[in-house]
């Protein structure tokens, strides 16, 4: 699965435009992020390459094929988890396959048997904590029929500590499957724990400020946090995220 | 364990006291049994005519049931449809109001003349009663699903049809269960009045011959039976809505 956007406009409104020419791509099994300030547009790229809206102008291009203000393309894990409350988790996580005609509650289990989910197959979303949450969530995203992956600031909600769990978590699930996956977040350590690649976005109406390749090995371990080249790398991004602020530079909505 | 005990017999015990204060009042006052009977006279007076009350209140239960069932049915169907096909809910919405402000005492007898002494008029009279909260209720919980859930299913590429039924559907729920209740105990109201307008049997026709020959104590009598069948309703919804909604008993965000 590969992504390819070319020259992405959006605007609402006459004079609010929210995404001026964004390009880029993600390739097979590539895991990509985008790291901007929060309202830079980053929801509105989401929405439009789902299909939810249509651009103004532009491409969005699923493995050759554009497919914009098509719905059914991808596979979403959206911010807040968006489990139905009425369905277990097995259910859950059956729900993204069920809606494509076909679902394999055997493949399903076993999934849940692999990330330690498996005592709670029979629980409902209210009983679970929000990491929880969001492991039964990315489940969902992941065993749904589209294999390209897009990941709105998926931790975002949840605590520090639970945070670096589940990246973890992520990390190890997704160095086994190498799916195509765009991220979007906020943290700068997320996306250089976790991505091959991180597209910069400006503030609004969201450019491509630079693009960065993160050159550290795979697997990665947390470990790889408290290092002197990560460090190195996030006062990289953060210069790059400094550069043409806008004037209210009181704002600080970048965490760390 | 013991708590929930004492909470539930103290909607019990402020009944009770209102009865003594009742039974006293009356004995105080020495008020005419004619103008206000006391609660004793009333429960003697039930159990006195218990056997030719019995199918009078069968009567009145088959109809409420089939006009709730009648009812809610056509409430349901309707906020389907006004909710399904796009524009409806806005041009129908002011109509169904409408129809809630039209008199029932001036609609029934109006209705017995079209439809002559038969069960269909007196069917119609429930559902018109009974559809309304449903069809609100079931309305406002189809708009409230969360844009979130309704975005996902989109992109995950849901057709309209399972959008209703994965979503909207089972998220209004507890929102129909409310209409529901409304409704239940609505329907009880609606079978006496469809019954004093021309009926055999049933507790409006009972009702109706106590006032008239001035046995106030049987008109008691039959308030208190609606009272109690409205409650046993209204009870049995309750017990449907915690066998459906389970998920919800544990106060979800």
């Amino acid at each position: 699965m590969t992504l390819e956007i070319r020259n992405l406009e959006k605007s609402f409104g006459k004079h609010q435009q929210i995404l001026a020419g964004i390009s880029m791509h993600v390739n097979e099994g590539e895991f990509v992020s985008i790291l901007g300030p929060s309202g830079s547009g980053k929801s509105t790229l989401f929405n439009l390459i789902g299909g939810l809206i249509n651009p103004d102008s532009g491409q969005i291009i699923l493995n050759h094929s554009v497919i914009n203000g098509e719905l059914g393309h991808i596979s979403f894990m959206p911010q807040e988890h968006s489990l139905l409350p009425w369905r277990t988790v097995l259910k859950n996580i059956l729900l993204s396959s069920e809606i494509k005609g076909k679902s394999d509650e055997s493949l399903a289990r076993d999934w849940l048997k692999r990330t330690g989910l498996a005592d709670y197959e029979n629980a409902y979303p209210h009983e679970l904590s929000g990491g929880m949450k969001q492991r039964v969530s990315f489940l969902r995203s992941l065993l749904a029929p589209q294999s390209f992956m897009c990941m709105d600031e998926p931790f975002s909600a949840l605590d520090e500590f639970t945070r670096l769990d589940m990246q973890q978590w992520l990390l190890s699930i997704w160095e086994e499957q190498r799916r195509s996956i765009l991220l979007v977040t906020h943290n700068i350590d997320e996306a250089l724990l976790l991505s091959d690649r991180i597209y910069i976005f400006s503030d609004k109406p969201a450019k491509i400020k630079e693009e960065i390749i993160v050159p550290f090995p795979r697997p990665r371990q947390k470990e790889l946090l408290l290092t002197d080249e990560f460090t190195a790398w996030k006062r990289k991004i953060y210069s790059a995220l400094e550069k043409e602020k806008p004037d209210e530079s009181d704002r600080c909505s970048y965490s760390s | 364990m013991n708590r929930k005990q004492i909470k539930g017999w103290q909607p019990i015990l402020v009944i009770l006291l209102f009865l003594i204060f009742w039974q006293l009042s009356i004995n105080f006052f020495k008020i005419e049994a004619w103008l206000l009977p006391g609660p004793i006279a009333i429960l003697k007076e039930g159990i006195q005519s218990y056997d030719s009350l019995v199918p009078h209140v069968l009567s009145t239960v088959q109809l409420t049931i089939s006009g709730f069932l009648v009812g809610t049915f056509l409430g349901l169907m309707i906020a389907i449809v006004l909710h399904l096909i796009p524009g409806f809910k806005e041009a129908f919405y002011p109509l169904l109001i409408l129809s809630q402000n039209v008199p029932i005492i001036v609609l029934a007898p109006l209705l017995i003349i079209w439809f002559g002494f038969g069960v269909l008029p007196k069917l119609m009279i429930i559902s018109l009663v009974c559809f309304f909260p449903v069809t609100v209720s079931a309305l406002d919980g189809f708009r409230q699903t969360p844009t979130e859930l309704i975005n996902y299913m989109k992109m995950a590429g849901a057709t309209k049809s399972q959008l209703f039924w994965k979503i909207e559907c089972p998220y209004s729920l507890p929102s129909i269960f409310s209409g529901l209740k409304i409704s239940a105990t609505y329907s009880v109201m609606g079978a006496v009045i469809s019954e004093w307008l021309g009926a055999k049997t049933g507790i409006g026709v009972f009702m109706t011959l106590a006032s008239s020959s001035f046995r106030t104590d049987r008109v008691f009598v039959s308030i208190f039976i609606i009272m109690l069948l409205s409650m046993f309703f209204f009870g049995l919804i309750v017990l449907l809505e915690r066998m459906t909604v389970k998920w919800k008993s544990k106060g979800v965000k």
